[in-house]
Formats: structure tokens, C-alpha cells, sequence
């Protein structure tokens, strides 16, 4: 069952330099229960997608064309469905929902998991009431009583001993006050939870543990996910599906194990060698030459050739479409001409 | 410690230069001599030290029966026991009050209208702070609401005030309700350590004890509190503390020097210069506290609402804060204090006014600042993901956060209010009919106190505004040691 389906999404950011094409095109399908990875670049337009999933996107900035289709109708009584078909729109968009409607759904049904290590949690605040305040936003006649017991529960279920819920930020950990943010983001029991980053500026070892812990918690809640990072590791930790970008489109689609060993496009080749394995043999990693492209005027065609080994004088002139193989895409000419 | 071991021990602290050798030799013998005559000689030196050391142990001992008496819990009983028992017992006065005193006035039908009036008012207020006693008795068995106790309690004395003020046909018959107050403030320290501070609020407390002593560390933080405290409290005493009205003319004694009569001497009117100033001292105070926490509000407000909303709000605002700026402030109050009186008179609010309006946009440029900085951090972001409005962002999780910068930003101003309030006054662009440090000075000016010596009329206002302003900045100091750990000396 496709749960949220973000269809040829554009946000652009409108800058007085000029339009920065942040997400171009971009199409992802997540199904009940899985796990997405998105990997690519700084700046290659990863946050933006799923802050556009959330409608979250700050001015300059806009959606300006695409669909993202999640059912929130749960969420919205009659006579608003009622006044959207009126205007011959798509209820399940949530792009065409109002900023009130919207915010019924987030942190409810599509929570975000943000980066915990520096500001994400309010330092005047205590953890548990900050956990608590999602309740609060979410069930306002909720027993606040039970409320707090509720938090407890999601305390001790990612981790953190639930007599920590009366700290302050600035006496947990690291890795705690990720476990924390975690435990914002599921109390509410969401259907999709959008993690960026979130294990990014914690010691490997913490790392591990809260990757672990996440995992489990997506088994037992049975939680669709979209991971945002740029460490390959991370993903290849917990995610089933993989979906690599650059400069603000997904260049290769498919199932985690078949994108890492039987790579296609030449973008993800070389990011793949460009990190250690352990296991396998021992080899001189490679870098990727030259820069990610500026955004306001990205190169022609497709939008790796200035970089890419295999270019060829078709790259710069035409865009490549996305090609199905095995269970995914990829967006390459490479292959492309194979199948003609 | 000898007159020779003394000169020694200052002889190797400095190495002189050649030519100032003798001079540096001289002063430093003269320095010894006097420390050796005046600070050891007398005993006063061992004395202040055997003090610190006894008042140290004192407090450390009352601390430690502090966190030994909380450990009890049946120490914790009686003290709840003691709360009902005080409450019942202020209860009791307000009943005592109301029949003894207001009923029979209304039942008797003595006196006028008015005082019949007032009379019911006094019975319907005190009824209804005895009415809270039911609060109690629901705060007893239900164990959320006990937070609330010392705030019912403050309300209560709120409703007695409130009965107080309203009717008070004569002011001797109501000894109950001052036993009434008393039992109640007893009853609110009570309730807040017996029922609060245990429960719930440990944590806080250890909070504002760490704060508290972060300030108390600070000497300048102490020396500030305390000539605060010394003024406010001699400003609040005022008329019971002089034999004068302020408005009194003694014209017999008239440019009269300090002597037992006029502690302060007196003016050209004979008005007594300690009763003067003991009134100006209240409304500059006044204008100081009103002024500049009405400022800083003001400009947290707009900084907030600028950074936050962003665009163009953020635009006109800013600019319009900037064309406020860049005026001179002192020309600008001159043109606005002169304003009221076109209609006729200046009273102190609008002083308080002028100032708000000249200086807001230093505060809300301040705040924007901050806000903006805080706006881009992730909690924020976080608080939006979760669903939460702007109303909620702003109030829960912005303002918490401003709220240091604030509270320093209040301090500093209301000393710059009352410097300014005073600078107004001076120049008669102040309220005319009641006192005021500056007006103080304005009138020692037109009397040619400088030239005629008149010096008990210059120097109490100008002390007086010196230590105003120096006890604002001081506390000011502290305050910002407590918000920025970075300053802090360790």
C-alpha cells in the first residue's frame, strides 16, 4: 500500500541571484512499512524534498509544481473535503490543504526527526515537557496526567531512563537527546516519519546504538520511513530502498542491495567508491572530480556530465529519462541506448 | 604583626623606580602606620574577621538544618498542619472582622450613605476571602491543586486589601484584618515549603538557588540589592519617617542648614529638603520601574513580531526604528515633554511615555537580533514539524528563550529613565506639581544654591540619583554574570 507518494515535485527558491532549482522532478513512492534512503551531495536538494513533504519550505522558497499524495482525510471533517472536491481539487494532495489543515497532520501523522546533536531541542524547556508539548498540540483534551505517562513509555521505549524526562536539555547526552527527538517524533504514533540526518554529528559508537534503536522501533511499530544522510553506511544499516540524488534529481532508484553492488550510473559508482568497505578488499578510494553545480544554472542535458568519466556528446544536450531496471530506475544515457 | 614587619611586606610588594623611591617610601610608611593604628591596633581588624567567620558558620548551620528538617517527612506534616491551622486562624479574624466591626455599621444603620455602602463592600470582600478556606480544604485531598495554595493565598490578600481600601469607615476597628495579613503571609511561606516546594518544584529551587548565589557572589550584584533596597525602602517609609508634609512651609526657618529640626535643612519656602526628597524618591523610582519595563516590552514586542513575521512587517518596522534612532534623543524629548503642555499640565506617566517612545527602537533592535538568530536554530523548526502553530512557537519556545536579554535589557533601561526623568525635570519639562530628584535640583538651581552655598540643597538629590542609577547598574551587572555563564569568574 503506497503510503505517501511525492509526485515530480519542483520547489524552487526564488533568490535575487536568480531561480535556484533545488528539486527538480523528483518522485518517490514510499510503501507502508518501508524504509527509503535518500543519499547524494551537500546541497543537492535531500532536506528540501522532504521539508516540501512536510510543506515546510521557507520563503524564498516554493513548491511550484508536483503533487504530494498522503491520505490525511482522517484528519479533515466533511464539510472540508466537502469545500475542496467544490473546487475540483485533490483532497489526498496535501499541497492543496490550508496551513491549519496542514498542521493537524504534521508531527501527527508525518513526523520529522531532526538533527539532534546542536539546537534541536529548546534548552529552557525539560526533555519530557517538550515531548509533551506534541500531545498537547495533537489531543488538547488529553488527561495530562496520563499524557506524562504516555511519555515515560516512548522515554523507555527509545532508550532513555524515564526518570531523564525532567532534565534539561544540557544534561543529556549526545546520543540522548537524539533518542529524545526520536521519541518527539513517534509519540503521536505517525504513519511516516522523515528523519534528516539524524545520526550525523554523533561518535560512531552512538551512532550504531541509536541506528539500532531506530531500526527497532520501525519493526515493532511497523513505521514507514524516508532517511536523509549523506553516509552511505547509515543507509545500508537500515533501509531497504535507496534513492540517490543529484543537484536536485534522483538519478538512481532501487532496492538497497541491488543499487550498492550492481551500481549503474556512473554518479553512483563513484560515490560508492569513494568510501571505505571493510569486508571486501582493500582499495585506493576514489574522489569525484570537480564540484556539485550551481543550482541557478545547472548544466544542460544531464546534469552530471561536467563531472562524469563515461560523458558522452549526448550528456550535455538532452535530458536523460528515467530508465526501469531491475525493480527501479535510473536516469542515465549509458543505458538509455542499451535498450534501444 | 610589627610596625617594621608590616613596612616589609609593603617594601617587597612594589620595586620603586629611582626618582619616586623616597616619595613611594614615605606614603607607604604612612600607610602602615595608620593600618597599624587604626585597623590592628583597635582590635577592629580581628573583630570584622571573627564576625564574617561567626556569620558564615551561623548560616551554614541554618542551611544544614534547612536540608536536615527537609528530609523529615513528619517534620513536612506538622509545618502542613501549621499551614491549616494559620489559615483557619486568618479566616477566623476576616469572620471576627465582619461581625464584630462591618455588620453591626450596616445593621445599625449608623451613618451615611456612603458609609453604609462601603460597609457592605467591606463585609462582601472579607466573606469572600474566607470563602477561600474552602479552596483549602479541596487542596488538602486532591493533590494536583496543591500547587495552587500560595497563589489562593496571595489572592486572599488581595481580596482583604481590596476590602481594606474600599470601606474603611474607621481605621482603628479593624485590628482583625491586620492579624488576618499577617496569619495569611505566614500561611503562604508555610503553604509554599510544606506543600510545593516538596512536591514538585525541588528542582527549581536548587535552580534559583544556583542563580541566587551566582548573584550573591557578585559583590557589585550585593552592593547593588542593598542600596536598591535602602532607597525603595526609604522611598515606601517616606511620610512616616519625617515630621513634615512635603508641601509644609516652615517660614520661620527659611534657607535654614541641616540641624535638628531640618535634618536636610531647608529651601527658600521652608519646605523640609529630607521630606522632599523622600517623596521625589518615590516617583523617580516610580517613573524608572514603569518607564523602563514599559519600554523593553514594548520593544520585545515589535523585535519580536519584526523577526518572526519577517518581509515586509520586518521592512517598515525596522525602518521605522531606524528613522526613530537616528534622531538625537535628547532634542527629541525636548520636542515631546513640551507637547503636554499645550494642554495644560505634565504628569509623570507621560514622562514615562516620551521615554518609551524615544527609546524602543534600542530594545526592539536588540531583540530582533536575538530573535532572528533563534529563529533559524532547530528547535524552532522542530516545534513546527511537530504541528505547532506561530502563536505556540512564539510564545513557548521564542519568548523563553529572549526572556535573559530581556530581564537585563529592563534593569539597564529603567536606570536610563530615571537619569533621563531627571534630566527632564532639571530643565522644567518635568511634572511641576509633584516632586522629583530632578525637579529637586531645578529648584536648587533658581535658588542660587551653587552660588549661595545652599549645599543641603544640591547634593541629596544629586546622591540620591547617583545611587539610583550606580545600584541599577550594578544589579544590572550581576544579572548579566547569571545569564552569561561566560562572565562569570571562577
Amino acid at each position: 500500500m503506497t503510503l505517501l507518494e511525492i509526485k515530480n515535485l519542483k520547489t524552487y527558491y526564488d533568490t535575487r541571484a536568480g531561480v535556484v532549482k533545488a528539486v527538480d522532478d523528483v518522485s518517490i513512492k514510499l510503501q507502508k512499512g518501508e524504509v527509503i534512503g535518500l543519499a547524494g551531495e551537500s546541497g543537492c536538494g535531500k532536506t528540501t524534498t522532504n521539508l516540501s513533504a512536510m510543506r515546510m519550505i521557507q520563503n524564498p522558497g516554493k513548491i511550484v509544481g508536483g503533487e504530494i499524495l498522503f491520505d490525511a482525510t482522517s484528519l479533515l471533517n466533511g464539510q472540508e473535503i466537502e469545500e475542496l472536491e467544490e473546487l475540483q481539487l485533490n483532497p489526498r494532495n496535501i499541497l492543496n490543504l490550508k496551513e491549519e489543515q496542514m498542521r493537524r497532520i504534521r508531527g501527527n501523522q508525518i513526523s520529522m526527526i531532526f538533527q539532534g546533536a546542536m539546537n534541536a531541542l529548546n534548552p529552557v524547556h525539560r526533555v519530557g515537557n517538550q515531548v509533551h508539548e506534541v500531545l498537547k498540540i495533537h489531543e488538547p483534551d488529553h488527561d495530562p496526567a496520563e499524557g506524562w505517562e504516555r511519555v515515560l513509555d516512548i522515554f523507555e521505549t527509545v532508550g532513555i531512563d524515564s526518570s531523564r524526562a525532567r532534565d534539561y536539555p544540557h544534561q543529556l547526552s549526545g546520543g540522548m537527546k537524539q533518542r529524545a527527538l526520536i521519541a518527539m517524533a513517534l509519540i503521536s504514533h505517525p504513519e511516516v516519519v522523515i528523519a534528516d540526518e539524524p545520526v550525523t554529528a554523533l561518535d560512531v559508537i552512538v551512532q550504531a546504538q541509536v541506528l539500532k534503536a531506530t531500526k527497532e522501533l520501525q519493526k515493532t511499530f511497523n513505521l514507514s520511513m524516508i532517511m536523509i544522510t549523506h553516509d552511505l553506511s547509515v543507509i545500508s544499516e537500515i533501509c531497504e530502498t535507496l534513492a540517490i540524488m543529484y543537484a536536485g534529481k534522483i538519478v538512481e532508484y532501487g532496492p538497497l542491495r541491488n543499487v550498492f553492488k550492481e551500481s549503474l550510473h556512473p554518479y553512483t559508482k563513484a560515490l560508492i567508491n569513494a568510501f571505505p568497505s571493510i569486508i571486501g578488499p582493500k582499495k585506493e578510494l576514489e574522489d569525484i572530480g570537480g564540484a556539485p553545480p550551481d543550482l541557478r544554472n545547472p548544466p544542460t542535458g544531464c546534469r552530471f556530465h561536467p563531472r562524469c568519466p563515461k560523458v558522452m556528446p549526448i550528456c550535455s544536450k538532452k535530458v536523460p529519462i528515467n530508465t526501469p531496471v531491475k525493480d527501479g530506475y535510473v536516469a542515465c544515457h549509458l543505458y538509455q541506448e542499451d535498450r534501444k | 604583626m610589627t610596625y617594621t614587619d608590616i613596612t616589609k611586606k609593603h617594601e617587597k610588594k612594589k620595586r620603586f623606580s629611582k626618582p619616586r623611591e623616597k616619595v613611594n617610601l614615605f606614603i607607604t610608611k604612612i600607610r602602615a602606620t595608620l593600618l597599624l593604628i587604626f585597623w590592628e591596633k583597635t582590635g577592629l581588624k580581628k573583630a570584622i574577621n571573627w564576625l564574617k567567620i561567626w556569620f558564615k558558620k551561623v548560616l551554614d548551620k541554618i542551611y544544614q538544618l534547612y536540608l536536615y528538617l527537609f528530609k523529615i517527612n513528619s517534620f513536612v506534616f506538622v509545618l502542613r498542619i501549621l499551614t491549616v491551622l494559620f489559615w483557619l486562624a486568618a479566616v477566623s479574624m476576616l469572620l471576627l472582622d465582619t461581625i464584630t466591626v462591618a455588620l453591626p455599621i450596616y445593621t445599625d444603620s449608623l451613618g451615611t450613605d456612603e458609609v453604609l455602602i462601603k460597609a457592605l463592600l467591606w463585609v462582601i470582600f472579607d466573606l469572600l476571602a474566607a470563602a477561600t478556606v474552602l479552596y483549602v480544604i479541596v487542596a488538602i485531598f486532591v493533590e494536583e491543586e496543591r500547587s495552587r495554595l500560595p497563589t489562593i493565598a496571595i489572592v486572599q490578600i488581595f481580596l482583604i486589601l481590596a476590602g481594606l481600601l474600599l470601606g474603611l469607615p474607621n481605621s482603628e476597628d479593624s485590628v482583625y484584618v491586620g492579624f488576618a495579613l499577617l496569619f495569611n503571609f505566614i500561611t503562604i511561606v508555610f503553604a509554599y515549603f510544606s506543600f510545593v516546594a516538596l512536591d514538585d518544584q525541588v528542582k527549581s529551587l536548587t535552580q534559583f538557588r544556583k542563580s541566587s548565589k551566582v548573584f550573591f557572589r557578585n559583590r557589585m550584584g550585593k552592593i547593588g540589592l542593598v542600596i536598591l533596597v535602602v532607597l525603595v525602602t526609604l522611598a515606601a517609609l517616606g511620610p512616616s519617617i519625617t515630621r513634615y508634609e512635603a508641601d509644609d512651609m516652615d517660614l520661620a526657618n527659611i534657607h535654614e542648614g541641616p540641624s535638628d529640626i531640618h535634618i536636610l535643612g531647608t529651601d527658600k519656602f521652608g519646605h523640609d529638603t529630607w521630606t522632599v526628597l523622600l517623596d521625589s524618591l518615590g516617583i523617580s523610582l516610580l517613573v524608572g520601574v514603569v518607564a523602563g519595563s514599559l519600554c523593553v516590552l514594548l520593544g520585545t514586542t515589535i523585535g519580536v513580531t519584526s523577526a518572526y513575521i519577517g518581509g515586509w512587517v520586518d521592512t517598515i518596522l525596522m525602518r521605522f526604528a531606524d528613522i526613530v534612532l537616528v534622531m538625537p534623543p535628547l532634542p527629541l524629548m525636548f520636542l515631546l515633554a513640551s507637547l503636554p503642555f499645550l494642554l495644560g499640565t505634565i504628569h509623570w506617566s507621560m514622562i514615562a511615555i516620551i521615554y518609551v517612545i524615544v527609546f524602543w527602537p534600542v530594545s526592539a533592535k536588540l531583540i530582533r537580533g536575538q530573535a532572528l538568530s533563534l529563529k533559524q536554530r532547530t528547535f524552532i523548526h522542530s516545534a513546527k514539524a511537530s504541528g505547532a502553530s506561530n502563536r505556540y512557537v512564539i510564545f513557548s519556545h521564542l519568548l523563553p528563550n529572549v526572556f535573559p536579554l530581556m530581564l537585563t535589557m529592563i534593569i539597564t533601561s529603567m536606570r536610563q529613565a530615571i537619569l533621563y526623568e531627571a534630566f527632564l525635570a532639571y530643565l522644567g519639562l518635568g511634572d511641576p506639581l509633584n516632586n522629583s530628584l530632578g525637579l529637586m535640583l531645578q529648584a536648587a538651581q533658581n535658588q542660587f544654591a551653587l552660588a549661595s552655598g545652599y549645599w543641603w540643597l544640591i547634593f541629596p538629590p544629586a546622591i540620591a540619583i547617583a545611587l539610583t542609577t550606580l545600584s541599577f547598574a550594578f544589579i544590572g551587572m550581576a544579572f548579566d554574570e547569571i545569564v552569561n555563564p561566560r562572565l562569570r569568574k571562577r
